[in-house]
C-alpha cells in the first residue's frame, strides 16, 4: 500500500473485489420480525380509531 | 411464510441486505433496516407497476430507508455536542468494522475506510455502480435520476475517493517513517 495514487480503473476494479456481506439469519425468524412489526402499527392504528371514536361518541353525547 | 416474503428473500435478500451495510456501514442496523424495507414493499406492492426491473424497484426503497435512517440518526444526535459525538463515533466504527472486510488486503480496507467521506449520494452511486454491478441506466432507475447525474456523481465519487485514499495512505505512510527512524536510532 505505499502507493502514491490510483487510476479510475484501478479504484474500479478494486471496489469490485469488496466482499460480499450475507445475513445469516434465518428467514423464518426475519419473516417473524417484519409479521410482528406489521402487526404492532395495525394495532396502533386501531387504538387510535378506536380512541377517536370515543372521543366523538362522548361530544355528541354532551350536546 | 407467505409467497411475497419467499419470493423476494429468495431473490434479492442478500443483495439488499449487502446495500444497506454499505450505506449504513454496521450489521445490525442493515438487519433492522432489510425488515423495514419489506414492510414497505407490502405497503406499496400493488403500486409495482414493472416499469422498472423488480431489482431497481427494491434498491430506490432500500434507499429511502437508509435516507430515513441517517435523518433520524441526526435529529437524535443534534440534541449531543456533535464534538464528543463525532469522537464517539469515530471509536465506535473502528470498532464494528465486520469479519469479512477485516480478512480482506489492506487497499480493500482503506477503500472501506475511505467509502465513509463520501456524501451519501456518492456512497449510493459507488455501491451500486461497483459492488452490485449495475449498469448507468439500472442506476439512474433506481434512483430517479438521469444518466448523466449518475455519471457525474460517479466521476466525482471517485475522485473524492481517490483523495482521501491518498490522504490516508500518505499518513500511514508517515507513521510507517517515523517507526523506521525510530528504530534505525535505537
Amino acid at each position: 500500500m505505499k502507493k502514491s495514487g490510483w487510476s479510475d480503473h484501478e479504484l474500479e476494479a478494486l471496489l469490485r473485489r469488496m466482499p460480499k456481506i450475507l445475513d445469516y439469519r434465518d428467514p423464518h425468524d426475519i419473516y417473524q420480525n417484519i409479521y410482528l412489526r406489521k402487526r404492532k402499527t395495525y394495532v396502533w392504528a386501531l387504538s387510535g380509531i378506536t380512541a377517536f371514536a370515543v372521543v366523538l361518541f362522548v361530544i355528541i353525547k354532551i350536546f | 411464510m407467505d409467497s411475497v416474503f419467499d419470493e423476494l428473500y429468495h431473490k434479492y435478500h442478500h443483495d439488499v441486505f449487502q446495500f444497506l451495510f454499505y450505506m449504513v456501514r454496521n450489521k445490525e442496523h442493515a438487519e433492522d433496516l432489510v425488515q423495514e424495507v419489506y414492510i414497505r414493499v407490502y405497503k406499496s406492492y400493488h403500486r409495482f407497476k414493472g416499469e422498472s426491473s423488480e431489482k431497481t424497484w427494491l434498491f430506490s426503497i432500500a434507499r429511502n430507508v437508509a435516507i430515513d435512517f441517517f435523518r433520524k440518526q441526526k435529529s437524535s444526535k443534534e440534541k449531543l455536542l456533535d464534538q464528543f459525538e463525532g469522537q464517539a463515533n469515530q471509536l465506535k466504527n473502528g470498532h464494528l468494522i465486520p469479519e469479512e472486510i477485516a480478512v480482506q488486503k489492506d487497499e480493500i480496507k482503506l477503500i472501506y475506510k475511505c467509502l465513509e467521506y463520501c456524501t451519501l449520494d456518492q456512497r449510493t452511486v459507488i455501491i451500486l455502480r461497483y459492488i452490485h454491478d449495475l449498469s448507468i441506466s439500472e442506476t439512474a432507475k433506481a434512483l430517479g435520476w438521469s444518466e448523466s447525474k449518475v455519471k457525474t456523481t460517479q466521476h466525482r465519487s471517485l475522485k473524492m475517493l481517490k483523495k482521501q485514499m491518498e490522504l490516508f495512505s500518505e499518513k500511514e505512510g508517515v507513521i510507517c517513517e517515523k517507526v523506521r527512524v525510530e528504530r534505525s536510532r535505537a
